[in-house]
């Protein structure tokens, strides 16, 4: 038997190899191999978006340092990205600089958080992005590589890297890449951008800061209500009702979609069947040790409930069409952001 | 292009972040010893971080004969120091340990 190394020619010497371990040995790497960020490429990715390298992007004060779009572009190569991709990923970063608690907290959280990104309009069928099956991945490039990109741009632009800035206690597998699209025309509920005041030919990242996606598996359950009683009950699990109240992202998958839209539920009704039942006794996140005590009269009457605002909900559609899945996305309590991607840099 | 780093043909840009401003930093000289000297520890105002850092206060004060402990925090764990505080800090202290806890 003859390996197919045995078959071909001995390989010349790769200097691209060379240079991805370069990359390697510079700690310029998320783990994975990147793409060396050669000059042509950046300039490929700059040129396309209209910017001139030296746009200040992202700052993080605590390491006196800004995030150019050159710095952005190099990154967006090293993650694999192709040019098209830059102005969803420039968008990405002037959300989070508008916020500079979702700075601080994805750079170097103990709590571990990635920063989750979600894209409507047109530039989602231009870019390929995947909305349906395996939507968290992997598989598809756009959406691994886009969040790939924004993690590599804290890690190598701001050195948020684990045990440095990034002291994350556990770390979280969402930080690879945490970057999918709403499944717009499949929605009954419409496109989020639309749902946060967005035309629908607009196109927008969703940005926040959020961990892993918890997938609710009701199988058995025919009704819209039961879809969203079992929901409810992951929500105030204690892994998630410490954060009460706070924000977060529910994917229905197709199979739960049509039982909800079937039964008429509508996106406020879901967000306010929410509230109402995700929530738990004050005094059951103290004995859980979720809340600080100690227990005080009146707080098995104190209800905390899981959100505020009914639009501190997120909903969006998302995943294949085999299996009843949904999943809740815990994006913190700090405010989620959508922002148009301008095209034209 | 900013910042290269060649290896064998392939020339790459430096994928790190830029310096924010040519505002330089002066490090005050360390003091030789922290006796009769004011310490200032910034709370970082995450739960109890009040309380474990007084106790460590009254522990360094003793240890160190410090002439007095102050204590200042920080309006949210995640974002930088207010500048007013910062400003009382230079103003009243002659040492400051910051650092975070949680």
């Amino acid at each position: 038997m003859t390996t197919n190394m045995q078959r071909s020619a001995r390989p010349e010497y790769s200097d691209t190899i060379e240079a991805i371990e370069e990359c390697y040995r510079l700690g310029w790497s998320d783990g994975l191999p990147v793409v060396p960020p050669v000059e042509y490429k950046v300039r490929e990715m700059l040129e396309l978006s209209g910017l001139t390298g030296e746009e200040e992007l992202l700052s993080l004060d605590m390491r006196r340092r800004v995030l150019t779009s050159e710095n952005a572009a190099a990154n967006a190569v090293m993650a694999g990205c192709l040019p098209e991709y830059f102005p969803v990923l420039t968008a990405t970063l002037r959300a989070l600089d508008e916020e500079k608690n979702y700075v601080n907290m994805a750079a170097s959280s103990t709590s571990s958080p990635a920063i989750l990104m979600i894209v409507n309009g047109p530039i989602r069928h231009h870019l390929s992005l995947n909305s349906k099956d395996g939507i968290f991945g992997p598989g598809n490039r756009a959406n691994a590589c886009l969040g790939r990109a924004v993690r590599l741009c804290f890690m190598n632009g701001f050195e948020a890297r684990p045990g440095i800035l990034d002291r994350g206690t556990l770390g979280n597998p969402s930080k690879f890449s945490l970057c999918f699209a709403d499944n717009e025309e499949d929605s009954p509920w419409g496109p989020l951008h639309v749902s946060r005041g967005f035309q629908a030919e607009d196109n927008c990242v969703t940005v926040g800061v959020a961990y892993n996606p918890i997938t609710v598996n009701n199988a058995y359950g025919n009704t819209g209500e039961s879809i969203l009683a079992s929901v409810a009950d992951t929500l105030k699990s204690a892994c998630l009702a410490w954060r009460f109240p706070a924000q977060w992202v529910l994917v229905f998958g197709p199979e739960h979609a049509i039982t909800l839209a079937g039964d008429g539920w509508t996106r406020r009704d879901i967000q306010d069947y929410m509230i109402e039942h995700a929530a738990r006794p004050q005094s059951e996140l103290v004995r859980l040790g979720i809340a600080q005590g100690p227990e005080r009269e009146g707080d098995d009457r104190l209800l905390r409930r899981c959100s505020r605002e009914p639009d501190d909900i997120i909903i969006v559609l998302g995943g294949g069409t085999g299996g009843r899945n949904s999943a809740i996305i815990d994006t913190t309590n700090y405010q989620i952001r959508t922002r148009k991607i301008e095209v034209d840099g | 292009m900013a910042e290269t780093v060649t290896v064998r043909n392939i020339r790459m840009v430096n994928p790190s972040g830029t310096g924010l401003s040519s505002e330089e930093f002066h490090l005050n000289e360390r003091p030789n010893t922290l006796a009769g000297k004011t310490l200032g520890l910034l709370e970082n105002s995450k739960p109890n971080s009040d309380k474990v850092l007084y106790q460590l206060g009254q522990i360094l004060q003793e240890k160190y004969g410090l002439k007095e402990v102050l204590y200042f925090g920080k309006h949210s764990a995640s974002l930088p120091t207010k500048q007013g505080t910062v400003q009382d800090m230079l103003d009243q202290v002659d040492v400051l340990i910051t650092g975070v806890g949680d």
